[in-house]
């Protein structure tokens, strides 16, 4: 027998768009059984268009009254608000909503300007590099894309992607993986997907919604807002170096790993490293349940990992603009995991990184640092050196100081996991005035 | 994808286009009691818009154009919703297809339905008739209307309830004066 009650209770979860698959299943159930069910909810889903339209109606008889509003020393007539305008007003407003209205879908049909500045050979639209066009969905099975907005802000595209460009501000994502170059006017930016919206702050960012029900947010640089959908509280105001996934119906969570070799727009939080790649993955002893762990920043960093990246200019940490420079020739080309900066005051960590096959692990340690007993029982010192730009946030373009690290190695004969220890051995008795170096730097590179 | 169109439509797609925009909130509200999110809802009738101008030539000027859009209407929501099949929470095809395969309700009908409904919505408290403005023209949910108005979710979404179930009870109330 249909239970009433619980039809209702589902008519207006299905109406405020949190009915769960459990509730859709329910309800599809209930419906198909009973005429009588049907009636109640053709009638609840009748009355939410109409109320729909009747509010609108009402907006716009009240936009019409304060175009017309009578002018000083004239009285109105007490009579209801929507026959205050005389019939040849009322003819003109609607020959003027009527146009109005065919210029805005018209306007709206022909979708949103957009530059491609990039297509990859095997990208599966037929734009080329230097068209102009209007699109107001955007469908691509495979290959990439670089296109530019009206607003400044550049997109790379990743196949399979499927999304809406409302305007030149703000895309929906249904699915797939969009990174973003906001630049200075682009600032307000929002990318939608079905789980999540992302407000940009001025920033590089990227927003992964290939998986169901879930969606990756990572800033590579600046900042961003993140909120779930529909909410009007942030999640979480997210940094650069930092990530987080956001699921349907589930608490948001880390992004550990990020994987990909060096380009915007060729990075992922969710797929497996290349077959070529050495290191599969990095993680950490930084767990959301640890009460210390909890009040740590670092409880939002990801881990990027760059397949062949280490070279001089190469980001080192995935939180800041340092750069490694006098790479030793042995160590171009190796596997590169940008630690986090942030670390270096973190005392307590202990950092696990997966590899596939035989290789030399190589870890990179500021010269000024104690020597950590992790370290020297584990590896050895090469007597090599590597070179790190540090650059004041403040002024990111100039180097500030070079600093001098040294190389330590070890082999590692199969695959597994090399355990990694904190920066400095103990913690600090003065952990008030702990002004500790810089981070250590981790690679990895095949055995020959 | 959508490109610019090239070439103006001629006088017979003009003059569908044009009574589709007259009809335009009525399709919403057939799009809307299968599709209850406003911004999807909105994206559909675009969609429909397009769809209607391509097709405007199989449409016979006489017959019941509401009804030949509301088709393109229900089809063009369909393709929408399964094409999102990553939403949870959405109702089988089936169940669909036999909620509106009788097409939209009369729209004489749902015109009398209307203007009697914007009649009760006069009869709402101030307060109830503001959330009921933000819910159905602003498209807020009730965790969005809360703080705007200082309100719990719940207690919005108990405040909406009672309005909806007074807005109901007037409509039933005028339409039965009006039939007697």
């Amino acid at each position: 027998m249909m239970n009433t009650r619980r039809l209702e209770e589902l008519t207006d979860a299905w109406r405020d768009g949190c009915l769960t698959e459990a509730d859709a299943a329910e309800l599809s159930a209930t419906l198909r059984e009973s005429e009588d069910a049907r009636c109640i909810f053709r009638d609840g889903a009748q009355m939410h268009g109409l109320l729909h339209r009747a509010v609108m109606a009402a907006a716009v008889v009240e936009a019409s009254s304060h175009l017309s509003a009578p002018r000083e020393g004239v009285r109105a007539v007490a009579r209801p608000r929507f026959l205050r305008l005389s019939w040849g007003s009322l003819a003109a407003a609607a020959a003027l909503i009527v146009f109005c209205g065919i210029a805005l879908i018209q306007w709206m049909g022909r979708g949103v300007e957009i530059e491609v500045v990039q297509r990859s050979s095997g990208a599966s639209v037929e734009w080329k590099a230097g068209d102009k066009v209007r699109a107001k969905e955007l469908t691509i099975v495979r290959g990439t894309m670089r296109l530019r907005l009206a607003s400044g802000v550049v997109m790379d595209v990743t196949a399979p992607v499927e999304m809406r460009l409302l305007d030149a501000m703000h895309v929906r994502v249904l699915s797939g993986r969009v990174t973003a170059d906001v630049g200075e006017r682009g600032k307000g930016f929002v990318i939608e997907t079905p789980e999540a919206r992302v407000v940009d702050l001025g920033t590089v960012f990227g927003v992964d919604a290939s998986s169901a029900a879930k969606t990756d947010v990572v800033v590579f640089k600046g900042q961003v807002e993140v909120f779930e959908k529909g909410a009007k509280e942030r999640v979480a105001l997210l940094n650069q170096g930092e990530g987080l996934r956001v699921e349907r119906n589930r608490r948001a969570s880390r992004i550990v790993n990020v994987t990909g070799v060096d380009e915007t727009g060729a990075w992922s939080a969710q797929e497996r490293a290349a077959e070529s790649a050495v290191i599969t993955a990095v993680g950490d002893s930084m767990s959301a349940d640890d009460e210390q762990a909890k009040k740590w920043p670092s409880l939002r960093n990801f881990y990027r990992i760059v397949p062949r990246g280490l070279r001089d200019g190469a980001l080192a940490f995935a939180d800041e603009l340092d750069q490694w420079s006098a790479v030793p020739s042995s160590l171009v080309g190796a596997d590169l995991v940008r630690t986090f900066s942030v670390d270096a005051f973190n005392w307590w960590m202990r950092m696990t990184v997966a590899i596939q096959r035989p290789c030399e692990v190589f870890v990179f340690v500021d010269a000024r640092n104690e020597v950590p007993a992790w370290l020297s029982n584990e590896f050895t010192n090469t007597g090599e050196t590597i070179t790190l730009d540090w650059r004041r946030r403040s002024d990111p373009h100039q180097v500030a100081r070079k600093l001098e690290y040294a190389v330590w190695k070890k082999t590692v004969t199969q695959a597994g996991e090399v355990q990694l220890g904190p920066p400095y051995p103990n913690p600090p008795a003065d952990k008030m005035s702990f002004s500790p170096n810089r981070m250590f730097g981790v690679a990895a590179k095949p055995l020959r | 994808m959508t490109d610019e169109p090239s070439t103006p439509p001629d006088a017979h797609t003009l003059h569908v286009q044009q009574l589709f925009v007259r009809h335009q909130q009525a399709v919403l509200g057939y799009v809307l009691s299968i599709e209850p999110n406003l911004a999807d809802a909105q994206d559909i009738v675009q969609e429909v818009f397009l769809t209607v101008s391509r097709k405007a030539a199989t449409w016979t000027a006489g017959t019941d154009f509401l009804a030949w859009v509301c088709t393109v209407a229900r089809y063009e929501t369909l393709n929408f919703q399964r094409s999102r099949t990553r939403r949870v929470g959405r109702l089988d095809d089936d169940v669909v297809e036999l909620l509106h395969a009788g097409g939209p309700a009369d729209e004489a009908v749902l015109q009398r339905r209307l203007t009697a409904l914007q009649r009760c919505m006069g009869r709402l408290a101030p307060r109830a008739r503001e959330l009921v403005g933000r819910r159905y023209h602003g498209g807020q949910m009730p965790e969005q209307i809360a703080p705007a108005v200082g309100w719990t979710p719940n207690a919005v979404r108990v405040a909406l309830a009672r309005a909806r179930d007074f807005l109901r009870e007037c409509l039933e109330q005028q339409l039965s004066a009006t039939e007697s």
